[in-house]
């Protein structure tokens, strides 16, 4: 005999009652890539909600501050001043 | 929202059943709509087994890891069933086809209309 299992079509993770209703959706933020890692040009490097890390050589910043990279090439987190962070992309030689 | 989707041939005759997605409603454990919606697809699996005979008809697949969607289908082979069998399955469909409906008007009323939807189809390309 088949085994029911009486959740099949329910979440497996914490939704939460939807009669609370405040629950929103993530914005998925953070580093899509990391230092060392190639990127081709266009590649989102950072979504993120003000500039938590500044864009450097070859990184251009959309009008969400999301970065990106303009050309083919690998990661470089480097620092901009004492208390801020840039993301650069060099080409590979 | 859970989509179930009945498809009857031009004769009438349920030929295939559908079901797939989350609910939505609550976690996993909690989530009543599911409860239901998984009862009646198990009930119907189990039926037409038990009762027509029936081998090979159907497919699970669970969202084993919280980010697949979950679907079932049921597929009756309507041309090759003898008549006793075809009687039998479609009572069993019948039945399951109102359970849906019945789920879909009472989740709809009680907790609106974001969690379940029945559709059904006739399909002249099904076989009679």
């Amino acid at each position: 005999m088949i085994k029911m299992n009486l959740q099949l079509f329910a979440h497996k993770k914490g939704m939460g009652s939807t009669k609370n209703g405040r629950d929103s959706a993530s914005q998925r933020l953070g580093a899509k890539k990391g230092d060392g890692q190639t990127v081709i040009a266009g590649n989102i490097l950072i979504r993120q909600r003000g500039t938590k890390v500044h864009p450097g050589t070859n990184v251009g910043i959309g009008s969400d501050d999301t970065l990106f990279s303009k050309i083919d090439g690998r990661v470089k987190y480097e620092r901009l001043d004492r208390d801020r962070k840039k993301v650069s992309v060099y080409p590979v030689e | 929202m859970i989509t179930v989707e009945i498809h009857k041939n031009t004769s009438g005759q349920i030929a295939s059943l559908s079901v797939s997605d989350h609910s939505g409603f609550a976690e996993e454990g909690r989530d009543i709509i599911c409860a239901g919606v998984s009862a009646l697809v198990y009930t119907a699996i189990e039926a037409l087994h038990q009762i027509c005979g029936l081998s090979d008809f159907y497919r699970i697949v669970e969202d084993s890891d919280g980010n697949s969607v979950p679907f079932s289908t049921i597929t009756l082979p309507v041309s090759s069933l003898d008549s006793a069998q075809l009687h039998s399955s479609q009572i069993i469909m019948r039945t399951v086809e109102i359970g849906f409906l019945l789920l879909e008007e009472s989740a709809r009323a009680d907790y609106g209309n974001q969690f379940i939807q029945v559709t059904t189809t006739e399909d002249d390309t099904l076989e009679v």
